[in-house]
């Protein structure tokens, strides 16, 4: 009898300890899977997501497909579910499903359905707390065989381990080997023919290029979070003129700023590697530049200009002229840059009013309105300023008087706008000394709320722009930006930021809003 | 004119759709059927100038001139005024200014709406409107015009292209215009009349003596018997055939003659005329592209975004606002060549993929196309296909079972010669 008991105690002690060894679902999926996500609790994101703002501005056709999708998750009754998928070129792709269910039978009616007409028989089986589904009996197998202790399973890979320390929460987590699903020499490239391009993307680029592995995770909380990391080449020196480490505070945000896009770039580097940077198609336009700037600048070479400008530039997005109709009123934007030698700015504040005056000659030969040139001071500042008149303007109401070029040098800012309001409350901030830190990388920061009054006060030109890209009629397009107000208006700030460091690439983005997450169902 | 006194069933109705109004939008051919082709055609000409859209409002300060032509697409597009649209595009070809001169979007938006406007009025008026209008003033050099400088640009063109056409006048003629349009200056973007500029002497134009100001000159040269002839060789053009028979533009010109250039007559005549409803004249005008982008939404019930739109009309030969001369494009039957045929292929293929996207296609014209390639001809082009054109388009589609590769039937129909042509 005590050695019945004895064995009953062994077995049922041998049993949990499979169950434990089998919690983490990495453990059942094999060594090589490319593809793998898994949700701590996936009927509850899926209705936490359903109820969000976030799909408020969807097209309600796609609004509605998203709708029945998660309300289809939410009714698997799973909480924690992974998915491996592993991509074949000649074989048929192989996949697998592990869910914490007593019964697999509702994903499998889940997979046949969203199969859409695909020849898909799935196969089922348990594993220990998981329900297992997958593209055919083999599959199966293999996870009972990892389950078993035969062969390596995807825990075991280093990259893996990396992705489970970088991600030990989130709602929803996902890591690619990108490696295997699109080999490096299969990747394209940047063009190297537009120096814009370069200058903005050469980073962005050479992580898509070199990616290893790309992981995720998503938060469904407040605030609502996304992060991605990827695993790269190391950058190579000459492309270190995106710089990691600004130093140059950023400017405090003006009352009434929507959003603010920063990016930190070595202007003086990326001229220097120029050549190996760009193609030889760019070089006539760079030339091009570097002799008008010379003409700008009083005959300082480009190396002079670009060593006296700092590493990091800030774009600020506020609020248009007031006067303005309602509707087709122009967001107001200023880029500041940070000034390293103080000796330049009397050559750039000439170079903006003979920037002015080149224009202006061109446009007198052509017969188009020219640019009325004022100065005035501000807290001491000199600003520079070039408008239209309204007077010399054959329309009343014309757009373009809203434009009003401004131009300042406040302390060690090069301060450049769309209109004088703006700049000047820049000058403050900048006379003022307020300043918040710089992140490492390229940064945007939203304000929902004013960002959706800059969209209503622009809804007639988007509407237009609708309606000539896409064909939506205008009751249509005035429904999607209100939408899209809604959603802003409830957002009370949203970050993204881009870090291209060392031998990671990270993108994360973030909204907090109490009204984003968990709201009540928005409808368009 | 001799008057069409034939039958007007549903073929006679959908040809005159097509030539005045781009193509018959779902319905109209019955609805034209019921009225008739005199109410029709009162109708077409009745239809008010609708109000400025909200895409050329936004776009007054433009700079691109592929969205300024997207704009112009849109409102043809849109318009519940489409032979006012129709013919803005024939005057835009006929009194040529170009986007890349000018560089005002809002100057040649509202020379667009000066054709529009003006379209179906006296067609002096329309070139006296034309001599003060800013993108024409800018566009041949009026408004570097002095009595001590005059600028013949304008001058010259007003004669060889906008009324006499060649002939009739001598470079003193030329000369002499010049001189009365001295002062027909720009001035914070709007028209001025400089008395200091112009030159008030008397001038002869045209065998006419005078003081002459533009105004008079404008009106001399469209009052001048050649250009009855030119104009109605273009307009016979535009609404009859690519190559018209010089009967039928000597009947044009004489309904020029007898109502005084007043064009909304005129094209009632034409489009109420026995010539103008000869068999041997359907599909024998070539859709232009412009045209072609109009007539296919409103045949289709579907279209690109005006902007995809207007990219298609540079690629199909077509740069709306920016045509190659002072002459205009070409025309007729050059707008087809090996090039424009492959462009006017994808212009089709992404229309009806737009089409099948949005899931856009007229409901009659795609049940149609569900039964088979001639039913969807018939719904396309009002009409059934001859025994050829079936076998054409059958051969196309390969013989596909009914109900299957509706949007292939589509495409077949919409690049058939019957199509391409109207």
């Amino acid at each position: 009898m005590r050695t019945a008991i004895a064995c009953l105690v062994v077995a049922a002690l041998a049993r949990a300890q499979e169950s434990a060894a089998v919690r983490d679902p990495a453990l059942l999926l094999p060594l090589g899977t490319p593809i793998y996500a898994e949700a701590d609790d996936l009927g509850a994101s899926a209705a936490l997501l359903a109820r969000s703002a976030f799909l408020a501005p969807l097209e309600p056709p796609v609004r509605a497909r998203i709708d029945e999708l998660l309300g289809e998750l939410g009714a698997l009754g799973v909480r924690r579910a992974a998915v491996g998928v592993l991509p074949a070129l000649i074989f048929p792709t192989r996949w697998i499903v592990l869910a914490e269910t007593a019964d697999p039978a509702p994903i499998v009616a889940f997979i046949v359905k969203r199969a859409k007409g695909a020849d898909v028989k799935p196969a089922a089986g348990a594993a220990g707390p998981f329900a297992v589904v997958a593209d055919a009996e083999s599959t199966v197998a293999t996870v009972l065989g990892l389950r078993d202790g035969k062969g390596e399973a995807l825990a075991a890979r280093e990259d893996f381990k990396r992705f489970r320390s970088r991600f030990p929460t989130g709602a929803v987590r996902l890591h690619l080997d990108v490696q295997k699903l699109a080999p490096a020499a299969l990747r394209f490239g940047l063009k190297k023919n537009d120096a814009g391009s370069v200058l903005f993307g050469h980073h962005l680029m050479h992580a898509a290029r070199t990616a290893r592995t790309l992981s995720g995770g998503l938060e469904l909380g407040d605030p609502a979070a996304l992060r991605l990391v990827s695993e790269i080449a190391p950058v190579p020196p000459k492309a270190a003129f995106t710089e990691t480490r600004p130093s140059e505070p950023v400017l405090a945000h003006p009352d009434g700023c929507a959003l603010r896009v920063s990016l930190a770039r070595d202007l003086r580097r990326f001229w220097t590697e120029r050549e190996s940077l760009l193609a030889a198609s760019a070089r006539a336009p760079i030339a091009e530049f570097q002799n008008n700037l010379a003409i700008l600048m009083g005959g300082l070479s480009v190396e002079d200009v670009f060593a006296g400008i700092g590493s990091s530039f800030d774009a600020y997005v506020a609020r248009g002229d007031p006067a303005a109709q309602e509707g087709r009123r122009y967001p107001s934007v200023a880029v500041v840059a940070a000034l390293r030698d103080p000796a330049l700015a009397n050559e750039l504040l000439l170079s903006f009013q003979t920037t002015v005056g080149i224009v202006n000659a061109q446009r007198a030969m052509e017969g188009l309105p020219r640019l009325l040139q004022e100065s005035s001071q501000h807290r001491g500042v000199t600003i520079a300023s070039a408008r239209l008149l309204a007077e010399a303007l054959p329309d009343a109401g014309d757009d373009r008087t809203q434009l009003v070029w401004s131009f300042a040098i406040a302390k060690d800012r090069v301060i450049v706008g769309t209109r004088r309001e703006l700049v000047a409350a820049l000058v403050d901030a900048a006379v003022d000394g307020r300043t918040e830190a710089r992140v490492a990388g390229d940064e945007a920061r939203l304000a929902g709320p004013a960002a959706a009054v800059l969209v209503r006060d622009a809804s007639a030109f988007l509407r237009a722009r609708m309606a000539l890209k896409d064909g939506r009629p205008a009751e249509d397009a005035q429904r999607v930006l209100d939408a899209i107000c809604v959603l802003l208006a409830k957002t009370d700030a949203a970050r993204a930021r881009v870090l291209v460091d060392g031998e990671l690439a990270t993108i994360e983005t973030s909204a907090s809003g109490r009204a984003l997450i968990g709201a009540g169902t928005e409808s368009r | 004119v001799k008057p069409w006194r034939g039958p007007f069933g549903a073929a006679e109705a959908a040809h005159l759709l097509r030539r005045a109004a781009f193509a018959p939008a779902a319905g109209e051919v019955e609805q034209a059927v019921r009225a008739g082709p005199e109410a029709t055609v009162a109708r077409l000409l009745a239809a008010p100038l609708p109000d400025k859209t909200e895409v050329e409002q936004s776009l007054r300060s433009a700079d691109d001139p592929v969205e300024i032509a997207g704009a112009i697409l849109h409102r043809a597009a849109s318009s519940q005024a489409p032979l006012r649209e129709n013919l803005s595009l024939f005057f835009h070809n006929h009194f040529v200014s170009a986007f890349s001169k000018v560089r005002e979007a809002r100057m040649m938006l509202d020379q667009l709406e000066l054709f529009r406007g003006r379209a179906l009025g006296p067609f002096a008026d329309l070139v006296k409107a034309v001599g003060r209008d800013p993108a024409m003033v800018r566009y041949l050099d009026l408004e570097r015009s002095t009595r001590s400088q005059p600028n013949e640009n304008f001058a010259r063109e007003l004669l060889e292209l906008f009324t006499t056409g060649p002939g009739p006048y001598g470079e003193e003629d030329i000369r002499e215009a010049a001189r009365a349009f001295t002062g027909h200056h720009l001035r914070n973007g709007r028209f001025v009349f400089s008395e200091a500029a112009h030159d008030p002497g008397p001038k002869t134009v045209l065998g006419q003596r005078g003081p002459w100001s533009g105004d008079d000159v404008a009106a001399i040269a469209a009052g001048h018997s050649a250009t009855a002839g030119f104009l109605a060789r273009k307009l016979a053009r535009h609404f009859i055939a690519d190559d018209p028979p010089e009967r039928v533009v000597s009947e044009v010109e004489g309904s020029w003659r007898k109502h005084g250039g007043e064009i909304g007559p005129i094209v009632r005549e034409i489009l109420l005329s026995e010539s103008f409803h000869a068999p041997e004249q359907r599909y024998a005008v070539t859709r232009s592209p412009a045209a072609l982008v109009v007539a296919t939404g409103r045949a289709l019930g579907c279209s690109l975004p005006a902007l995809s739109a207007a990219r298609h009309c540079f690629s199909m030969g077509q740069a709306l606002l920016d045509p190659p001369s002072v002459k205009g494009y070409p025309g007729g039957g050059r707008w087809l060549n090996a090039a424009t045929l492959l462009a006017r292929r994808r212009f089709v293929l992404e229309t009806l993929a737009e089409g099948a996207r949005k899931q856009a296609v007229r409901p009659d014209v795609l049940a149609a196309a569900e039964k088979g390639a001639a039913e969807a001809f018939a719904a396309v082009l009002g009409r059934a296909p001859s025994p050829d054109e079936a076998a054409a388009v059958g051969r196309g589609f390969g013989g596909a079972a009914p109900g299957q590769r509706v949007f292939e039937v589509l495409e077949l129909v919409v690049l058939h010669p019957s199509f391409q042509r109207c």
